[in-house]
């Protein structure tokens, strides 16, 4: 047999030696990092679920997890659990598209205004159409939703005109528009608030040239304010919850992270200060089969998120490099601290689990 | 409740203004007081393993008073004023709220907006504590336990500075007094607690007399005594109140 260019690929580039052949639990498929991140860098982080996983990580091992939207420190640790500070750098909630992205930028800049406001929820209480559940049972009065929307966008500013590094997990494509202004909504109107009327909202399934052109226009959007940030992009491995499509959710599962993935890869190619981390491959991947998913096939297990997390930090995080030499036994702990890690990570919220029928 | 009434008073700063307005109010009342700060039952109450324990005793001496001559209730002043503690003076990174009741026109905070449910939290939780005195005083009173709310804030910012505890006068130059108006919806949301809290432990809150407010809401001057107490007349207010709501509860 002669010479061909696979010949001279390292082992990473073959299934068997770095796959089939690999403990699922070592299982490297990021190779290398793009960039290190160290202690100092200020790390922001949002995105869909999963994105909470990464930040709590960070907030455990020690890295500078940008926060920007805190409880007030004289009653921090006082009943501000629930309130979502530190869930992600500010009170965002989950941001399930790169459009409600790009919409929340434009928003805390003042450059997009959508029409809807506040809604009501079943106590009367006020409810943030873009954060429907940022507030244990909804806001005291409309006053007070307007002024905490008026400090959120100030925290967001801040976030943006001074990160370091934007950690972005793209979870869905599915979303509810206002079918006036095309503002996306985290939620369907009336699941958490709100009342569902065909006039006013539309559902999208958004493409990948959709996909992409937000992420791009996002991205963008930080570095014309903040020149020096850089971008980590990944997909989320939780399955839909729900489709809107009139066919198998798993099929629109696997619709939905094929756009995601695509268009994080095209973006992620597109620069050096933009990085793509495969959380999605490593929690989906056939190595693992469903040894990474809880009984209910959507959540991740705790020894899933550590794995993610170790890569992440190997490949990542300055402290991290050496972790993959290290003997089995080492390993073995280190999996396990992991694991003791995730177990203790408080509840994590999750909006598109409302929709869920049960 | 008539003449020959028999009180009971207890509680801590509260109390003496009570104490000293039973003499005004010209009935023949019989008022016993048991301090939290009276010497001899020292500490009156500490904080332990998140409960507050009372001096054995001072509730064994109001034990044995109530077995001695029961009285037609016991008026617990045993609010607290945490609205005062968080509120009278700016803290160093400055915090404000809003009002549920007061959708007014104010876009503008004083400091971080904290969500008002936190706050009604906060307080709840102080005064839950607080109203655990009526769970010691139940084993041997079965009557009403009336507990006043604490007087509203004091409008005038230069009282209130003369009157700052000395171990708060660094923090006051540094960082100023909160607002009248802010120390005011601060204690409305504090005392809306203490009513919630004191109903749930089966006492009976007693709102402020109406009588005590100046215009803008705040404590009248005439029932000041120093930075957040009433003075004697207040508590001849308070009295009547207690006297009133028998009064009525008997018609």
């Amino acid at each position: 047999m002669g010479d061909h260019p696979y010949k001279h690929r390292p082992d990473y580039c073959f299934w068997r030696p770095s796959i089939a052949a690999t403990d699922f639990r070592t299982v490297d498929p990021v190779v290398r990092g793009k960039f290190k991140l160290g202690k100092n860098h200020k790390i922001a982080t949002a995105g869909s679920c999963f994105a909470q996983h990464i930040a709590r990580y960070l907030q455990i091992a020690g890295y500078n997890y940008f926060v920007v939207e805190r409880p007030h420190p004289a009653f921090a640790g006082w009943f501000t659990d629930d309130y979502n500070y530190g869930t992600f750098s500010a009170r965002f909630g989950n941001l399930y598209t790169s459009r409600q992205l790009l919409q929340l930028l434009e928003r805390a800049y003042q450059l997009f205004c959508p029409f809807e406001d506040v809604w009501t929820n079943e106590s009367g209480r006020f409810v943030d159409p873009f954060r429907p559940q940022i507030q244990p049972g909804g806001f005291s009065s409309i006053k007070e939703l307007q002024l905490d929307r008026k400090q959120h966008f100030s925290a967001v500013r801040t976030m943006v005109e001074e990160l370091d590094v934007f950690v972005f997990t793209l979870g869905l494509t599915e979303a509810w528009v206002g079918r006036d202004d095309g503002a996306v909504l985290p939620l369907c109107p009336g699941v958490a608030g709100g009342i569902f009327d065909g006039a006013k909202y539309e559902y999208r399934n958004f493409s990948v040239s959709d996909v992409t052109s937000d992420l791009r226009n996002a991205i963008d959007f930080i570095q014309d304010r903040n020149p020096r940030a850089r971008f980590i992009l990944t997909v989320s491995p939780v399955p839909l919850v729900a489709t809107m499509e009139d066919r198998s959710v798993l099929v629109s599962t696997a619709y939905s992270k094929a756009v995601l993935r695509v268009a994080a890869d095209v973006v992620a190619n597109e620069s050096d200060s933009i990085a793509y981390f495969p959380s999605f491959e490593i929690i989906t991947g056939q190595h693992a089969g469903n040894t990474y998913f809880e009984p209910d096939l959507r959540s991740i297990r705790p020894d899933g998120v550590a794995h993610v997390m170790g890569l992440f930090a190997k490949h990542y995080l300055d402290d991290g490099e050496n972790s993959d030499e290290k003997p089995d036994s080492a390993i073995d702990e280190q999996m396990a601290n992991h694991r003791q890690r995730m177990t203790d990570l408080a509840k994590l919220i999750c909006e598109e689990e409302s929709l869920n029928r049960q | 409740m008539a003449d020959g009434t028999t009180i009971y008073i207890t509680g801590g700063s509260h109390l003496e203004a009570i104490g000293r307005g039973t003499p005004l109010v010209g009935s023949e009342i019989s008022v016993k007081a048991f301090s939290f700060f009276d010497p001899n039952f020292q500490p009156g109450v500490v904080y332990s393993d998140g409960h507050f324990v009372y001096n054995q005793k001072l509730v064994d001496a109001l034990a044995n008073e109530v077995a001695r001559r029961p009285p037609d209730c016991i008026v617990a002043a045993i609010g607290n004023s945490n609205d005062f503690e968080i509120g009278a003076i700016k803290m160093p990174a400055p915090f404000d709220f809003v009002d549920p009741d007061d959708d007014g026109d104010g876009s503008e905070l004083a400091g971080q907006l904290v969500p008002h449910d936190i706050l009604v939290k906060h307080f709840a939780h102080i005064q839950r504590l607080a109203m655990e005195f009526i769970g010691w005083v139940r084993p041997f009173y079965g009557g009403p336990v009336i507990v006043p709310s604490v007087p509203p804030p004091i409008a005038s910012q230069e009282r209130l500075a003369a009157f700052i505890p000395p171990s708060w006068r660094e923090d006051m130059e540094k960082n100023g007094l909160n607002s009248p108006a802010f120390r005011r919806k601060l204690w409305k949301t504090n005392t809306k607690a203490m009513e919630q809290e004191a109903t749930k432990a089966g006492a009976i809150y007693l709102p402020p007399p109406l009588a005590c407010f100046d215009t803008d809401g705040s404590l009248s001057e005439r029932f000041v005594s120093d930075a957040f107490h009433g003075n004697a007349d207040y508590g001849r207010l308070i009295v009547e109140q207690v006297l009133d709501r028998f009064k009525s509860s008997e018609q």
